[in-house]
């Protein structure tokens, strides 16, 4: 017996010292590095910061978070406003901030329609997302505080406009746990990079567990997963480092430490072997490819990136989040300065594939334990950005629209209202703190509970604000 | 209602005054124990009578290998040579170890290693923080001298000083040296986290500096008293805003925005006045034009209506007709544009002639990232924390609760050297303890005060009271030496003791806080990253400079094209390019410091994603090939290589099963290697370099006993 050829590799067993083998091993004892995994993603991690139960039960367990960046018009996709219509070109005059800018409205590019089933509105932008309205609750009555994508993006994704905090899924993480040992809690497809860069998935605080770990669509889309050496010579490698951290240990009377930092090499086996079979595509049979428009061997197209998601929640994901990023803001939903009819291009990415993963989800009876969260971070002005006619509105914080669908949502159901040109939330206004309220309590989580100490202080996602927002709770 | 209660002194209770931390600290006599002859040093004693207390028994001596790595991890961060170690552990005279750690306390690696200490409380990076994370290419500067500062033991109340108000120290200096020195110090204040992409969130930027200096010297949450009184502890919206207003009334330097591309404020350094307002007017010349000629998209109207004007002037005067008030509006444009006067004058390309121009004559020009003294003014109280909803005005000042008569009495100034005189007082009751606590941290990796950075009421108390005022007042009394305060620590017996488990200790005191063995300790990132490439061999010793940035006038960032880099070196940790926005792949993985705000412990968790980087990245195969090579080069036999190997990994012979197991693995590597497909293994590392990688994955290259 030699650590080569050992094959109960508890680290429970006795620590006793193994013989050695002679030269001649075959390649059949190298098998795979047999470990106890009976560790979460960073077991140690959460056993020095034990975390809280679910503070009531859950109406959900996962999250996948639909974020698209640059933010879409309000305007122009779920809030119909027929005087923006009726009135285009009309001026509205100028406000007090801004005394020679004189406010022209400016009608939406897309007709809308009704969904037959519950009759939400959503225009043409979104044909495929309006057939599954009937399973979202829309919300037309968001706000955020501030009117830059950088600290409003921040905001959306950690509570915070200017320093770094943890992210809700960092939290989420944090609070819930994982259900799989063998992957990461908190995942973050990112094709490119956003606004603000890791800040908005980062743990800042919490243990560092609990930070996303960022998957780039595509041949390698977890850094260093790929093995370093052939399987068989990893394989040996890791064998005689377990053996040499055995007897480290033994000599070290035991350690929870030494321990520690053993288990972690044998999640990362784990994970490299788990992984990869999840985020591979290959599987998925025909029929789930059409249904979310593509062709086979296509790993990075939004609609790949939604079948992805759907493919970790399945195997026990608690939140992940796909950032809608072609490139910078030259290329995402920004419209600033840019024709609005450029929408068109960035519903065509993702309208088809989100409304396919809401479909997918529930033919898998996997909707009732998913939540699904689609945002952005502010509105559009109803008015033309740069006097009468011209092509682009600009930044809102007053008021947009987000949606919620699935897990522990009451579907069909639009909540809240703006004004007749989608100015201002006339009607049960929604911030960005309920917002983030009401999605930990659909997982379980009180957000005035869900706390963390940190530089004499117990922080939390929702700062001291925060309403969960019952009335579009099933 | 968030000001009824009055704005300062009335607000404390008996019980806020009465916190342990504020009191002075106390003397006490060395304490009486039972075992009169283990102790070896004054602090000895005050451990040991703490174990004595609670039935605790101090584990047995480090052996010498243990020690001596453990010194040189500790005092430099660096693995001790073979030699290091075979000589140590061949010397039997009384005064080995402390000749060991006065040549490591000399070592430029003690100042690069206690010096990145001090860059966490700082926050230290190399970039600003603002939606565009512009780099900062003169911080560099404050780094090196935070390194230098260490190893000339520059005495911490002196440190602080001129990190708080060096700039105004220097004023009357003419030795460049020591002005540039002091200048340079005030970075601590002037890397204080930008926000945004314009410049109008500063309220923002000077809390990062209240809450740098409250966690970081005073061990006190300042900030928490931004928006009201301390929920817990003795600070007052007074003494928040009473310290706002010292910085307010500070010039911040800026690296530039995303709406203002270019730096401003930098502080030319040299002792001679005549010399620094030449550098500055030319500076300022050369970025504004070179501002202009970038950021003019920002008033491309401004210049049609300049341009529209001009054309109109001139066709009426060509017509006689009287063009005053044209001539007027004009003004009145070019008033209101200021800052791109000569744009809307002289056009772009003038503007660009102009830079080029300057820049070719340009000397190098010699500026820090440092604070000045600004417009002195008392700030207004921010309700709820709103900077535009301003209240009550307060007078610049400091803590109530720890202000004396005595006192220093700010006037004239920013009030920032009244601060720095506050701040090192000898009596003060938390500078010293704060920093002999975080000392103790980083020797020990748990202090006295388990919260190194919260000594208010929702703090630790002190495992250790009467040892912690102990060694504060010596280290006052040794003229707030550090490496006097290293010695006292390093040549107790407590800090060579093993780390040996001890049963019946560990029922009582599980976490080891009495101190029976010496606590473990593992690598931070910094460390990590040192020593795999100082065991391979390749480490780049020199010390590091300025990182190869663009110039300022090249460049632009913003909000969608931020700044992001990762810069190459083999030099040490301390020296590589780190950013506030975009962290540095590999610290951040390792659980490195936050950027953004003052750290006081590092993330201690091991997770899975670190051992992918230790199994699959290139950056440790690179590392395990040049280890291999070295000892291949270095001995003729297996075996002897193997115990060089061992000998550079874990400064210790290995055993002979574990040169068996060595030899067997070298064996199978190959005929694996062997055995399959040539084409594809011909890249591979070899054997060598296969096992080199177990030793710097291993626990026990890890840990630091």
């Amino acid at each position: 017996m030699s650590f080569f050829s050992s094959t109960d590799n508890t680290f429970n067993d006795p620590l006793t010292r193994r013989g050695f083998l002679g030269a001649g091993i075959g390649l059949t004892a190298l098998g795979t590095l047999p470990g106890s995994r009976k560790d979460l993603w960073a077991a140690n991690a959460l056993q020095q910061s034990a975390p809280p139960a679910p503070h009531h039960s859950p109406l959900a367990k996962h999250v996948i978070f639909l974020y698209m960046s640059g933010a879409y018009s309000h305007v122009d996709t779920f809030d119909s406003k027929p005087r923006l219509s009726r009135e285009h070109d009309v001026s509205i005059g100028s406000t007090p901030e801004k005394k020679n800018f004189e406010r022209f409205l400016k009608a939406p590019l897309w007709q809308f329609r009704r969904n037959g089933r519950c009759g939400t509105e959503v225009s043409d932008l979104f044909p495929h997302l309006r057939d599954v309205m009937d399973e979202v609750a829309l919300i037309r009555s968001m706000h955020c505080d501030h009117r830059d994508h950088g600290e409003a993006t921040l905001q959306l994704h950690t509570g915070s406009t200017s320093v770094a905090m943890p992210s809700l899924g960092a939290w989420l993480s944090y609070g819930l746990g994982s259900f799989n040992d063998n992957l990461p809690s908190h995942l973050v497809i990112a094709e490119n990079r956003p606004y603000g860069g890791a800040q908005q998935w980062d743990s800042a605080f919490l243990p560092a567990a609990n930070r996303g770990v960022r998957i780039q669509p595509g041949d390698e889309p977890l850094p260093y997963l790929r093995p370093g050496l052939p399987r068989g010579l990893q394989n040996l490698q890791l064998r005689l480092l377990t053996e040499w951290n055995r007897g480290h240990l033994k000599r070290n009377d035991g350690s929870p430490d030494l321990e520690g930092r053993m288990e972690m090499f044998e999640t990362a086996r784990g994970l490299q072997d788990a992984a990869p079979e999840a985020l591979d595509l290959r599987k998925e049979p025909d029929a789930v490819l059409r249904l979310y428009g593509i062709e086979r061997d296509d790993k990075t197209s939004y609609a790949a990136q939604c079948i992805l998601a759907r493919r970790l929640v399945e195997r026990g994901v608690r939140f992940i989040e796909i950032i809608d990023t072609i490139g910078a803001c030259s290329d995402n939903w920004d419209s600033g300065h840019r024709d609005m009819a450029l929408h068109a291009n960035y519903a065509r990415r993702v309208d088809q594939p989100i409304a396919a993963l809401i479909t997918d989800l529930k033919q898998r009876g996997l909707l009732q334990d998913t939540l699904l969260v689609f945002c952005t971070e502010f509105g559009r002005t109803p008015w033309a950005q740069s006097g009468k006619g011209s092509k682009s509105r600009t930044h809102h914080p007053a008021a947009f629209s987000c949606w919620l669908a699935g897990g522990g949502v009451r579907p069909g159901i639009v909540y809240g209202q703006t004004d007749d040109i989608g100015n201002k939330v006339i009607e049960d206004p929604v911030h960005i703190h309920d917002f983030h309220a009401t999605i930990l309590h659909i997982m379980g989580l009180d957000h005035e509970r869900l706390t963390y100490r940190h530089s004499g202080r117990d922080f939390r996602l929702t700062d001291v604000y925060g309403r969960v927002v019952e009335e579009i709770l099933a | 209602m968030l000001l009824g209660s009055s704005l300062s002194g009335g607000g404390l209770t008996e019980n806020e005054r009465s916190l342990w931390s504020l009191q002075p600290t106390r003397h006490s006599s060395l304490p009486k124990v039972r075992d009169q002859g283990w102790s070896r040093t004054g602090m000895d004693l005050f451990v040991l009578a703490e174990c004595e207390k609670r039935g605790l028994t101090p584990t047995t001596d480090a052996d010498r290998r243990t020690l001596i790595r453990r010194a040189y991890f500790d005092l430099t961060g660096l693995p001790p040579s073979p030699a290091d170690v075979e000589s140590f552990h061949n010397d039997d005279s009384p005064d080995a170890f402390n000749r060991v750690v006065e040549k490591l306390l000399a070592s430029r690696a003690y100042g690069e290693r206690w010096g990145r200490h001090w860059l966490d409380v700082a926050r230290y990076a190399d970039t600003a923080g603002d939606t565009g994370d512009y780099p900062i290419s003169q911080a560099y500067l404050y780094r090196n001298w935070v390194i230098d500062a260490f190893n000339k033991d520059l005495p911490y109340d002196q440190f602080i000083r001129q990190q708080i108000a060096g700039d105004i120290l220097a004023r009357d200096e003419t030795d460049p040296e020591t002005y540039r020195d002091s200048v340079v110090a005030t970075g601590f204040v002037a890397l204080s986290r930008r926000f945004g992409n314009k410049k109008d969130d500063l309220h923002l930027t000077i809390e990062d500096t209240i809450d740098t200096i409250g966690r970081g010297i005073l061990g006190l949450t300042l900030k928490c008293a931004r928006c009201h009184h301390h929920k817990t502890d003795s600070i007052q919206l007074a003494d928040y805003y009473g310290l706002y207003g010292i910085f307010a009334s500070t010039r911040y330097p800026w690296a530039g925005t995303g709406f203002h591309s270019v730096p401003t404020d930098l502080q030319p350094l040299s002792p001679d006045p005549g010399m620094r307002q030449k550098i500055s007017g030319d500076w300022q010349q050369l970025a504004s034009y070179v501002r202009q000629s970038r950021d003019h998209w920002q008033v491309g109207k401004q210049a049609q209506e300049y341009k529209e004007l001009t054309r109109r002037i001139e066709e009426e005067t060509h017509a006689r007709q009287d063009v005053s008030h044209l001539v007027e509006e004009r003004e009145r444009l070019l008033r209101k544009t200021e800052e791109f006067r000569d744009f809307l004058v002289h056009g772009l390309d003038w503007l660009r002639e102009q830079v080029d121009t300057l820049l070719n004559k340009f000397p190098e020009t010699p500026v820090a990232f440092a604070v000045s003294e600004g417009e002195p003014r008392d700030a207004r109280i921010h309700l709820g924390g709103d900077p535009g909803a301003l209240g009550e005005r307060v007078p610049r000042g400091f803590l109530e609760v720890i202000s004396r008569d005595s006192s220093p009495k700010i006037d004239g100034g920013s009030g920032r050297l009244e601060l720095a005189t506050w701040l090192t007082t000898s009596d003060h009751p938390l500078t010293a303890r704060v920093i002999v606590n975080r000392v103790w941290q980083w020797h020990f990796g748990r202090g006295l005060v388990g919260t190194p950075d919260n000594f208010g009421q929702l703090g630790d108390r002190p495992s250790h009271p009467e040892l912690l005022d102990y060694l504060a007042r010596t280290f006052v009394a040794d003229g707030w030496s550090l490496k006097r305060l290293h010695r006292r620590i390093l040549l107790s017996r407590v800090y060579q003791l093993s780390t040996r488990h001890i049963s019946e200790n560990a029922d009582k005191d599980p976490e080891n806080i009495y101190l029976w063995r010496f606590p473990k300790q593992r690598m931070d990132a910094e460390v990590l990253r040192d020593a795999m490439l100082a065991v391979s061999g390749e480490l780049d010793r020199s010390p590091g400079g300025p990182h190869p940035f663009r110039p300022w006038h090249e460049i632009r960032y913003g909000l969608n094209t931020p700044f992001q880099a990762v810069f190459e070196t083999k030099r040490r940790s301390v020296y590589v390019m780190t950013q506030r926005l975009f962290k540095n792949p590999f610290f951040a993985r390792f659980g490195g410091p936050d950027r953004n705000e003052t750290t006081s412990l590092r993330d201690r968790t091991d997770l899975p994603d670190q051992a992918l980087y230790l199994m699959n990245s290139p950056f440790l195969s690179r590392r395990a090939t040049a280890f291999a090579r070295r000892i291949i080069a270095a001995e003729s036999t297996d075996r002897r290589r193997i115990v060089y190997a061992f000998a550079l990994a874990f400064g210790r012979p290995p055993r002979e099963e574990e040169i068996d197991d060595s030899l067997q693995f070298l064996e199978s590597y190959e005929l694996i290697q062997s055995s399959t497909d040539i084409e594809a293994t011909s890249s591979l590392p070899d054997a060598w370099s296969g096992l080199a990688q177990v030793l710097l994955m291993s626990n026990e290259f890890f840990f630091i006993n």
